[in-house]
């Protein structure tokens, strides 16, 4: 299988002629004050986002014990390998989430909330509105040290046609990256483009050259239209020019990046190759998309990145574990066991690609000796916990890696009733974002992580 | 008057008796409003308020969160028209007050609704208020189109670009289509590689023809096989002719296709003219799927020849199976040779009309600028300014000179800009000048060009709109434009996209059934049964036929609803239980007086996209027609959906309760029964139909009860009946809901409080014109919505300039 032979070479035999180069940069930052997303030791720091729907089956979720003295229950056993290299969190909440006076639409809410905290406007398409996500606060202050100030991921390909949750926009759905709070980043779903963006198209040896084409084709592009913005909002300056200024604030983000990179040494041209587009088993466009953030984060090209498994309220069914029925139709169980159980084995399902990601990372050596994983905080998590009664309590999150030996892992510790957004403003001031103090309803930074 | 409001909710807001009836005098506290609206909201809305609503809608009870009590003046009840656009649409839509209220009579309903969008609304009937679209970037579906008009290139814009963002139920919603820096990105890497796939580096070519697959025969006449497998022997041929005496080079174009991995299976390909055999090839396994074999020979004018074919295996057939096999696309026939015989290019002269450049850098200069005049015209769907045509020729004479372009390469960098400007990506709309004080303007013909083509095509205004707009024609000539534009094949988009999305017939193909569940729940766990993709196509051509069928006669949308006919091929009869159907393309079926089916709601379409993947969801399905049919909008949600479990307990009897027991207990909950009572008898009435459309007399041996009450009343047995009653005494909220649906698809926005009179008017003109389609199609683009914009005072947008 072309998959498997991609994950083996880029797990074990990777030879990145841009590695080296990397290693003088980056401890050279840690030399003088520490560097923004920087661990201790100098290596970059990473932090991840990963999105799975419709919450979990409590009684197979959450690990026997507590603290240091827990054992995984059934759901995480494939967590098994990487036990100590992260915690399972609970007791963390999105208020923002609930009902409120909003009334039904939990799915649009749980994503729009996820990584934004803040409550999001129940409107079907005028005046959209969540708020900026942690993700994309963190990659404007850190983004500049890496090739890529974000990456934003889906395995999400089918959009149903028709209204999406009860009132409330799809965007809210599709989206867990939000750029401002009307605007959200429409994530890449097809592996192949991933892979072109951050290392360039063609055969490996080409793909430098490739990319370098493409940054000057875009440099000068830019250039060009540029001046077309401010000629047609003269054209139309009695109206809204909310477009415009989305339209103009990309070609700035494009054009920085140009810019950024022309001080970067080297573009690494990862010795595998190119994935061939979306893979048609559902576990293998998981893996290959966890591939692209272990390749982009392996590379550093860039640190903080987010994936969302699939749309929140997502009902399609999973034929390769021999599930037929749809993911939220079974969701709603009703406490009928047989449903609850088939909860539990598509939430192992799920955790099964996300634990073959944390062994591949924790299998990557980063330039300080230490393992890549070791040197992330990736987030696991839903906006749900218990799908059947739509709550947005006690949320289902793993935060796997010890963020260059800061975070305490190898523990199952539940918070009590504290904002989600808490353990983010938390990993985020680790990402160097001390000045960030508040995100939606958050109350302080979790310090206990 | 009015102070009454004041009077009750301030000092005695307990109080709940002679709330109308202490009137105070305070024309002064009105303001700007005028004194004839005041005393008619004293005297005529107050005491139907009062009778109708004040039961629940008062401080008090507040229910929904509504309270007239909350609105002292009638100042405030207008400044609150979000709140009352609520009241207005559950009036309307006669599910307020609540059926176990007193009603009021339809004349008191009228009288409210009236107001409401008269003083409320403050809607001026004639010259009502068109609202705004922001600036729309094309969707994936507008942008593929859109190239592939301008280049004659079409790139799979669903594998290139994310999906867009939907809104209001569509996916060409202004608000909802945002940009980011990864798409920008996308849209400049598409629009380099597709100039760069359009504009040929070489200007000239040999004369060529074509001899396609369909033109070869077996040698006895047969028509030739597709697939050559090379487990036996083949022969093909095919006649041809050429012009010119001359030496022709001939290019055999194949596909190679295998099922295994590897394949040990080989065979001789030879090629003959006549007799003479020009090429001979050993074809073994390779992982290219093209083979192009090229031979030259010398021809002839006015003899035909005779281009012949063989493949002969040569692979020992009784060890191994090869799976291989070639097929045949088609022989180019390229000649004759020789400098002298080449000529410009089409696609070459697509873009280089007067061929390739020459003569002086003035002159030069002067061909880039109508070439690049003419280009910017169509991609931005209006004429360019001189400056911007003048930074689009400066822009690929810099390139050339700084990077040694040809005239070619640089002009293809202007292009390349063209289709990364926002002037392309997103449809920049002009209005036509205004009085000073006016409000609204009419939009410019340009910009009404394109909402037309975009409306009906999903692709950009073509030639004969953009010269109609440059003449200040399009308007005049509005409704003979409108019936060219749907009788062009283009139109088909206008199903495809609007219905496909109202009706959600686009999500059928990819929708996940799984065939054997929902058989098995049926009660019939040995069916053996594959929905295939070609059912799933027909299912959804179905319905779009049905519709283009109404548009092409300008039939009535009732028989979207109701009607005696459906458009059926084998497949899909045989999968609905229709007998007689023997026919591969989809065509009208007259179907018997008794039939259920008929109209969208008993096809498969609709049925298989509110199901789940193993069984049919009632309340889906009742939703999807409460919100697509007949438009009730949907009552306040409770905040936690109780559990159903609750209501299983009730069974503890040991019978097992089927979906009906259900939900009957559930609608017994107070807070379920609101929404419920509404979704529950339209879903239950389709439960006749399993998760995949086909029909069922049971349940698993449960017989289906599909009677129901709808919350407005009508009784009815099954769905037969139920169609009626839509199509009947519900017509008029069927008519609202496509008008609302088709204007928000037009403008590309949702509709608000001030879109209300442009509805009623559109909804009234249809049910006068029987619901004929083109009443609404010719309503709606000629509606204030659709031909004018509201004018903002630049002083709001602080713009920096420095140009």
């Amino acid at each position: 299988m072309k998959r498997r032979q991609f994950l083996k070479s880029l797990g074990i035999s990777i030879a990145l002629p841009a590695y080296q180069s990397l290693t003088p940069k980056s401890l050279a930052a840690a030399s003088g004050a520490k560097a923004a997303a920087t661990t201790a030791s100098g290596a970059p720091l990473r932090m991840a986002y990963c999105y799975f729907p419709n919450g979990v089956n409590e009684s197979h979720w959450w690990p026997k014990g507590s603290g240091s003295d827990f054992t995984l229950n059934r759901t995480m056993q494939p967590l098994a390998k990487v036990k100590n290299q992260l915690q399972v969190i609970g007791g963390l909440d999105h208020i923002n989430a609930t009902a409120g006076k909003d009334g039904a639409g939990d799915h649009a809410r749980a994503s729009a909330t996820f990584l934004t905290g803040e409550r999001a406007r129940k409107t079907a398409g005028k005046d959209i509105q969540a708020g900026v996500s942690i993700d994309q606060l963190i990659a404007r202050e850190i983004g500049h040290q890496t090739r890529f100030p974000s990456l934003e991921l889906t395995c999400d390909t089918g959009r149903q046609t028709g209204r999406c949750d009860s009132g409330y926009a799809c965007a809210y759905q599709y989206n867990i990256s939000w750029q401002s709070p009307n605007t959200p980043v429409a994530p890449e779903s097809n592996p192949r483009l991933v892979f072109e963006r951050l290392f360039g198209g063609g055969p490996i040896g080409q793909r430098r050259e490739n990319l370098q084409r493409r940054r000057e084709q875009q440099r000068s592009i830019l250039d060009f239209v540029m001046e077309d913005v401010d000629a047609v909002r003269r054209q139309t300056d009695y109206h809204d020019s909310q477009k415009l200024d989305e339209y103009l604030e990309s070609v700035r983000a494009i054009e920085k990046r140009i810019e950024d990179s022309e001080t970067d040494t080297e573009t690494p041209d990862p010795n595998v190759a190119t994935p061939e587009g979306i893979p048609e088993s559902f576990s293998e466009y998981m893996a290959l998309m966890y591939d692209m953030m272990g390749l982009a984060f392996q590379t550093d090209s860039t640190r903080v990145a987010t994936l969302q498994l699939a749309h929140e309220g997502m009902n399609t069914s999973y034929p390769e574990i021999g599930i037929d029925e749809g993911h939220h139709y079974l969701s709603h169980h009703k406490e009928d066991p047989d449903k609850m159980e088939k909860i539990a084995k598509i939430d192992h399902y799920y955790l099964q690609q996300f634990a073959l990601f944390l062994e591949q990372l924790d299998n990557m050596e980063d330039v300080d000796g230490n393992s890549v994983l070791s040197n992330s905080m990736i987030i696991y998590g839903c906006g749900h916990c218990d799908g059947n009664r739509h709550t947005h309590d006690n949320l289902p999150i793993i935060l796997a890696g010890s963020g260059g030996d800061s975070l305490s892992t190898n523990r199952f510790v539940n918070h009590g009733a504290l904002p989600m957004t808490n353990l983010y403003l938390g990993l985020a001031q680790k990402m160097g974002l001390n000045q960030l103090t508040r995100l939606g309803d958050s109350t302080g930074a979790l310090a206990n992580v | 008057m009015g102070s009454n409001f004041a009077t009750k909710s301030r000092n005695s807001p307990l109080g709940s008796i002679n709330r109308f009836g202490l009137v105070v005098s305070c024309v002064l506290a009105w303001g700007s409003v005028s004194f004839a609206s005041e005393s008619y909201f004293e005297e005529t809305i107050t005491p139907i308020l009062e009778d109708s609503c004040y039961d629940c809608h008062d401080y008090e009870s507040k229910k929904g969160g509504f309270s007239i009590d909350d609105y002292f003046t009638l100042e405030e009840v207008s400044a609150n028209k979000e709140q009352w656009f609520k009241a207005f649409k559950n009036l309307q839509a006669q599910v307020m007050p609540p059926p176990e209220k007193e009603p009021p009579t339809s004349a008191d309903r009228q009288i409210l609704l009236d107001w409401i969008k008269k003083d409320v609304f403050k809607i001026d009937p004639s010259n009502p208020d068109p609202g705004s679209v922001s600036h729309r970037r094309l969707n994936r579906i507008e942008y593929e189109n859109t190239l592939f008009e301008l280049t004659g290139i079409r790139i799979d814009a669903a594998e290139l670009l994310p999906a867009d963002d939907t809104g209001y139920g569509f996916d060409n919603i202004a608000d909802a289509l945002s940009i980011s820096p990864l798409l920008l990105e996308k849209y400049i890497k598409i629009a380099h590689d597709v100039i760069d796939r359009s504009i040929p580096s070489e200007p000239y070519q040999l004369p060529q023809s074509r001899l396609e697959q369909k033109a070869f025969r077996h040698p006895d006449g047969r028509e030739a096989k597709n697939q050559l497998r090379f487990r036996e022997r083949h022969e093909i041929q095919s006649e041809f002719r050429v012009d010119l005496k001359g030496e022709y080079r001939l290019k055999a174009d194949f596909n190679a296709t295998r099922f295994f991995n590897f394949d040990y299976g080989k065979a001789q390909l030879r090629i003959f003219v006549n007799d003479d055999l020009k090429h001979s090839e050993e074809v073994i396994h390779s992982s290219e799927s093209r083979r192009v074999f090229e031979f030259n020979a010398n021809l002839n004018p006015s003899v035909p020849y005779r281009i012949r074919m063989e493949l002969e295996p040569k692979y020992d057939r009784n060890a191994i199976e090869s799976s291989m096999a070639i097929e045949l696309n088609s022989v180019l026939i390229e000649g004759p040779l020789g400098d002298s015989y080449r000529a410009l290019k089409p696609e070459y002269a697509r873009f280089f009309p007067e061929g390739p450049a020459s003569g002086s850098k003035i002159e030069q200069s002067g061909y880039a600028h109508r070439i690049l005049k003419d280009f910017a015209s169509r991609a931005y769907r209006r004429p360019p300014s001189d400056s911007t045509v003048d930074r689009l020729v400066s822009f690929a004479f810099e390139s050339m000179e700084r990077d040694n372009l040809s005239f070619e390469q640089g002009i293809a960098k202007s292009l390349t800009a063209i289709l990364s400007s926002p002037r392309f990506l997103y449809r920049v709309e002009d209005h036509l000048p205004i009085e000073p004080g006016q409000a609204y303007a009419q939009i410019d013909e340009f910009a009404l060009a394109s909402r037309l083509s975009y409306f009906f095509w999903s692709n950009m205004p073509d030639k004969t709109l953009l010269d109609l707009a440059s003449k200040g024609e399009l308007r005049q000539n509005l409704d003979t434009q409108v019936i060219r534009m749907l009788e062009d094949k283009k139109a088909d988009a206008f199903a495809e996209n609007f219905v496909g999305q109202w009706l959600q017939s686009r999500d059928i193909p990819l929708i996940g059934l799984n065939e054997r569940a929902i058989l098995a729940g049926d009660g019939r766990p040995n069916y053996r049964y594959r929905l295939d993709g070609s059912v799933r196509r027909a299912m959804r051509t179905e319905t779009e036929m049905t519709f283009e069928h109404i548009l092409d006669g300008n039939r009535s949308l009732l028989e979207l609803i109701d009607s005696n006919y459906t458009f059926l091929n084998r497949d899909l009869a045989e999968h609905y239980g229709i007998e007689g159907v023997t026919h591969r393309a989809l065509r009208k079926v007259e179907l018997p007086p008794d039939s259920y089916r008929g109209g969208i709601l008993t096809q498969a379409t609709i049925l298989g996209v509110t199901s789940n993947p193993t069984r049919t969801s009632p309340v889906k399905r009742g939703l999807f027609i409460l919100e697509n049919i007949l438009g009730t909008p949907a009552p306040p949600a409770p905040p936690d959906v109780p559990e159903l479990e609750e209501a299983e307990k009730q069974f503890a009897d040991g019978h097992t309760p089927n979906m009906r027991d259900l939900m009957a207990v559930h609608r017994e909950e107070a807070l379920c029964r609101s929404c419920h009572e509404r979704m529950d008898p339209l879903g239950l009435a389709l439960e006749n139909f399993n998760a995949m459309g086909m029909w069922r007399d049971d349940e698993a041996g449960t017989e289906i009860d599909p009677s129901g009450v709808l919350v407005t009343g009508e009784r009815f047995n099954d769905i037969r009946d139920l169609k009626r009653i839509l199509a009947n005494e519900r017509r008029l909220d069927y008519y609202r809901v496509v008008s609302e649906k088709m204007l928000t698809y037009a403008i590309g926005r949702g509709l608000d409080y001030y879109d209300t009179h442009t509805i009623d008017s559109l909804v009234a003109e249809l049910d006068s014109e029987g619901g004929k389609i083109l009443t609404l199609v010719n309503g709606i683009v000629n509606a204030p919505a659709f031909q004018k914009t509201r004018i903002q005072s630049s002083q709001n947008f602080p713009i920096a300039l420095d140009n």
